[in-house]
């Protein structure tokens, strides 16, 4: 018998799975399995206890954080460096409803966050993480640029028809996007200035409302410039 | 008519003992070798269709077993056919079935491996010499003194190579002991046996039965798509290899499950050894050692993110081979308590903001927080004001 108490909240669910688990001896399985303990150890305490459930399944585990998706990428994006300690995890992150169930054996997370999560963390065996557009929303909402990091990765589509944009974790991405934002505001001052010098050279005649304003505040040095300027 | 029958064959009948998958079996007497066997008979149909086919299963079951000579599995001495019974003789044993042996109370968690670890060994046996049990269940193993076990009725073995084919629609096994392809009818290998052999391990450790149902169409269900909390969830005595073991043995893809009895039987073997009373008193110290030794381990070597991204994006179908679920149970391991109460008794106004769906930032918002595009704006606006008064003064 399960049941449900509150209606679902949104949560950014992080699902870490091991990469061809089912295939390995038992033996295999238990020192992975005892390894992915450690790299959750290691990381849960950046995440506050009461913003994270964590949960666990057959060569998988998953960490819903409340209310903090930049948390929730942070924690994936550390423990993707658990591959250099030979874990080897695909993750899939989604942003979406979930709700406690409690049945008579077991306390349960259930929901659409958890489905998604899950599906992107199989299908995410070339890149390691996925992401969903939801949690990408969820994440550019709460630290609006953050979500410049994620890029898009995969279309997938499953059985049911039904298809999620992926996307992926690229931190080259967030530098490039600066550095384009920064190029543009360049040329764009450029241009502005020198349309702007243009008509001062070329239209002596045009409506000048703020000379006057601003010959008020002019200095000496000011005034002899913009003679200079004018070629008076 | 069960009691009245005194003689088959050259077998004396002296009493019954039960009923069998497909016929009952009694207690008879071999007067030539002067031993007592089980005898287990088969009640041919008048129908001579039904006659035959029940004539065919009859013995092939007889000489599927009769090739087998295992300590694990029952001896076959003889078989035939008079009148409208088809026999087969066959060891008699003097022990208790698995089955009661749960109803009578938990059973010791070596004791259970060590069932396990017996009945995985008969199957390997049986496998190699292309014989599936497809009905492994506890009321097929009988356990004998001195903690030795057998494993009975090959009434629905099937020959691996034989050309008999079971009837279409006809599902043989039982329902609550059956692996997700038997169910289904689809096709099956030795590794259903390995999946009934995991259903069993299961309810010795845990006590209670895996795939219960109201009805036949609920278990089958169950069985095909109700995903098993481990073992150590129910029972926390359970090892963690030990629930590895279970869970390996259960998977519903038969190409997940153990590829062979033998290599459950070598890890049922570890198990045992871990369970063995030496090693449980030196697990508490070892085990606070291996995990200092795993988190040091972990920390050195986590260095620099790989990137494998080639930054193009693909379109592909989620694999149908992939196992994904929409429930997952809270890790016993991790304290989740705070967030899990936060999620039982919210406050309104917590609940008003977790349950809220996001939009892509306004403006303002992202003026506000992102620091890139700020500064982006800000050059903008500067430029714009710096040209403005450049070109009106």
């Amino acid at each position: 018998m399960t049941n449900t108490e509150q209606p679902p909240v949104q949560s950014s669910v992080v699902l870490l799975r091991i990469r061809d688990y089912a295939r390995r001896p038992v033996a295999e399985q238990a020192r992975l399995s005892a390894q992915l303990d450690t790299v959750l150890a290691l990381l849960l305490p950046e995440i506050p206890e009461r913003s994270r459930l964590v949960l666990s399944g057959n060569g998988s585990a998953a960490v819903a954080v409340l209310d903090d998706a930049p948390a929730a990428l942070a924690f994936a994006e550390r423990a993707l460096h658990a591959y250099d300690a030979g874990l080897d995890l695909c993750i899939g992150i989604d942003h979406g409803p979930v709700e406690v169930l409690n049945s008579d054996t077991n306390e349960e997370l259930a929901g659409d966050g958890v489905a998604t999560a899950s599906v992107l963390a199989a299908s995410a065996a070339d890149t390691g993480l996925l992401v969903t557009e939801n949690f990408r929303t969820a994440l550019a909402f709460m630290s609006p640029g953050a979500e410049s990091a994620l890029v898009p990765a995969v279309n997938l589509s499953d059985a049911g028809l039904r298809t999620y944009e992926a996307y992926t974790l690229d931190r080259a991405a967030t530098v490039r996007r600066g550095r384009n934002l920064m190029l543009i505001a360049g040329v764009a001052a450029g241009v502005l200035l020198a349309v702007a010098m243009s008509l001062r050279l070329w239209m002596p005649d045009r409506p000048r409302p703020l000379a006057a304003e601003l010959g008020k505040f002019s200095t000496p040095v000011v005034q002899s410039l913009t003679r200079y300027f004018h070629g008076r | 008519m069960a009691a009245k029958l005194k003689q088959l064959g050259r077998y004396r009948i002296k009493s019954e003992l039960g009923h069998g998958a497909m016929g009952v079996v009694y207690k008879a007497h071999d007067p030539v070798l002067d031993r007592t066997v089980a005898l287990k008979t088969i009640v041919l149909d008048e129908d001579a269709q039904e006659r035959e086919e029940y004539h065919l299963r009859f013995f092939q079951e007889a000489k599927a077993a009769a090739r087998l000579n295992h300590p694990a599995l029952i001896t076959i001495y003889d078989f035939g056919e008079e009148g409208s019974l088809a026999y087969m003789a066959m060891e008699l044993l003097n022990g208790i079935e698995l089955s009661e042996r749960m109803k009578q109370g938990t059973i010791p968690l070596h004791e259970a491996v060590s069932i396990a670890e017996q009945v995985a060994e008969g199957l390997a046996f049986a496998h190699d010499n292309g014989v599936i049990h497809r009905d492994i269940k506890p009321g097929n193993i009988t356990l004998l003194p001195r903690g030795r076990v057998k494993i009975m009725d090959f009434g629905i073995a099937r020959l691996k190579s034989s050309e008999l084919k079971t009837q279409l629609g006809t599902r043989l096994g039982t329902p609550k002991y059956m692996s997700p392809e038997q169910s289904s009818g689809g096709a099956i290998d030795h590794r259903t046996d390995i999946f009934s052999l995991g259903i069993v391990l299961y309810e010795m450790l845990t006590g209670g039965k895996l795939f219960r149902g109201e009805s036949l169409t609920h278990v089958l269900h169950n069985v095909a798509t109700f995903e098993p909390p481990p073992p150590s969830r129910l029972k926390p005595e359970v090892t963690s290899l030990l629930d590895l073991v279970v869970m390996r043995a259960l998977a519903k893809k038969p190409q997940d499950r153990y590829g062979s009895a033998w290599e459950m039987v070598d890890d049922l073997r570890n198990c045992l050894l871990e369970l063995s009373p030496a090693v449980l008193a030196a697990r508490g110290g070892a085990e606070a050692t291996a995990k200092k030794e795993a988190t040091g381990e972990a920390t050195d070597k986590t260095i620099a993110l790989k990137p494998k991204f080639d930054g193009t994006v693909s379109v592909r179908r989620v694999s149908t081979d992939t196992e994904t679920s929409n429930r997952m149970p809270l890790s016993p391991r991790f304290d989740s308590a705070a967030a899990f109460n936060r999620l039982q008794s919210p406050d309104p106004r917590d609940l008003k903001r977790l349950g809220r769906t996001h939009k892509a930032p306004g403006l303002l918002r992202r003026l506000w927080l992102d620091r890139g595009f700020a500064r982006f704006a800000f050059t903008l606006a500067l430029s714009f004001a710096v040209a403005g008064v450049l070109a009106l003064s």
